[in-house]
């Protein structure tokens, strides 16, 4: 899933809880697959960071 | 007077001296119509630039090749980089080549572009469906001069933007000679591994600007597997490469500003969407146990057929009920509480930093009602920083 499915997945998420009408095992449900999703665009985050490289055209070839 | 005489040799060699020591004559580039060339057996040119206020007799060693690949006759118009030089044998100056390239005027090169663009039209390639950025690119690579203050705006930038971000930068030729051919290379080579592609320059004259008009480039942008944006010149300037790559960027700036989110922003809308999930929550919880609470005491106060409200409070069928009530709301909130441990790590706000409190009895059992607590019974209380041990009054 793409950070972006991913926020979009969690605002359906966030929607629902927020109508309520969803049952116990329902909501837990919901709840758990939304800290899930808030665990993973983190870590999204933090694989976007790290060096910055500068490559040599003659290396490349 | 001018002294006693020297020998001519001694005074040519002087010349020469005094010419190539200068710099600036030392290492040119120059610009003419090519008005004589001779193609020496040797391997060595000789030619002749000329335009309407001089004109020069050149020297190519080894530049044959040079003149027969690039397809250059008399009448092109030519750019020679080198230096001066005076035979002394016979006191002529020459330009001692180093390279030689033929220059398109800027009517051929817009004629050529308006044609390249008018093709691409006609055979759909304009509307080609685009590849759109991922929204966090993991792998970007910028494809532009380097040294340039293209790439320290957009390194600033980004820095500003998001500090930590990873990307790899392909210095490359922008413009003069080699450049579309280096460009292609680092395209093909990004193009195998980058997420995203920037490739782009900062802003400079029609001609500077011209690799980003050539059929090659832009043809190595649509091939290109990942998305590319272009990022060229100046607000003002159009390229044919910003009207066929999937993004296009007014400025290399710009494409920073369209691909590289601000971190800040990212981690804020998380932490909110976090808060409404846990603010959610709390509230359908309250609410259920409400529900749950009430229902057990309204059951408690209802006139039940044969059974007295005393006695059904009394009752088995009551602590049964009451009891089961409460291994199932247990069940769910335990569960519910490993839930919020996992959300602990993602989510800063959390529920007992709002002022929510939980409270266990002396078996660190949860107590989430009244019902079966006695005045003088122990409670813990736990707050955001510790545990309090409070005791039932009334």
């Amino acid at each position: 899933m793409t950070y972006a499915e991913a926020m979009k997945r969690l605002e359906e998420i966030v929607a629902a809880l927020e109508a309520g009408g969803t049952d116990l095992d329902e909501t837990l449900k919901l709840f758990e697959e939304g800290s899930n999703l808030l665990k993973e665009c983190q870590k999204e985050l933090t694989e976007a960071e790290g060096k910055i490289e500068t490559l040599r055209l003659e290396d490349i070839e | 007077m001018a002294g006693e005489p020297i020998e001519v040799g001694q005074y040519v060699s002087l010349a020469r001296k005094a010419l190539v020591n200068e710099p600036y004559l030392a290492n040119a580039a120059i610009i003419g119509e090519l008005t004589k060339l001779t193609l020496a057996r040797s391997g060595h040119s000789y030619f002749t630039l000329t335009d309407e206020k001089g004109s020069i007799d050149c020297v190519l060693f080894g530049g044959n090749s040079m003149f027969e690949s690039q397809n250059i006759q008399v009448g092109s118009k030519l750019v020679a980089l080198g230096g001066i030089d005076v035979y002394v044998k016979t006191g002529r100056m020459q330009f001692k080549a180093s390279r030689v390239q033929p220059v398109q005027n800027i009517g051929e090169l817009e004629k050529a572009r308006r044609e390249l663009i008018e093709k691409w039209r006609k055979d759909g390639t304009l509307d080609r469906p685009r590849l759109s950025a991922p929204h966090i690119p993991k792998n970007l690579y910028i494809i532009t001069g380097g040294g340039s203050a293209a790439l320290a705006d957009m390194q600033r930038l980004i820095a500003d933007r998001w500090p930590d971000f990873s990307y790899t930068i392909i210095p490359v030729l922008v413009q003069g000679m080699g450049a579309p051919e280096q460009l292609i290379q680092a395209l093909k080579y990004a193009g195998n591994r980058a997420d995203l592609i920037i490739i782009g320059r900062g802003g400079g004259s029609p001609e500077d600007l011209w690799s980003f008009n050539l059929e090659s480039v832009c043809q190595a942008i649509i091939d290109c597997p990942v998305p590319v944006v272009s990022a060229v010149g100046h607000e003002s300037d159009l390229l044919v490469s910003d009207l066929i790559a999937d993004v296009r960027a007014s400025t290399p700036s710009n494409a920073v500003e369209r691909v590289v989110p601000i971190k800040s922003e990212l981690l804020a809308l998380i932490a909110q969407v976090g808060d409404r999930v846990d603010f959610a929550i709390d509230n359908l919880f309250t609410k259920k146990n409400e529900k749950i609470s009430s229902m057990i005491i309204r059951l408690s106060a209802a006139p039940m057929k044969g059974i007295s409200n005393a006695k059904l409070r009394n009752s088995r069928l009551s602590s049964r009920l009451n009891s089961a009530v409460e291994r199932n709301m247990l069940t769910k909130k335990n569960r519910l509480l490993t839930i919020d441990s996992i959300l602990k790590s993602t989510n800063p706000e959390r529920v007992l930093d709002r002022g929510y409190s939980m409270t266990m009895d002396t078996d660190g059992k949860p107590v989430t009602s009244i019902a079966g607590l006695k005045e003088g019974d122990l409670l813990s209380v736990v707050l955001r920083d510790g545990k309090v041990t409070t005791e039932v009054k009334k």
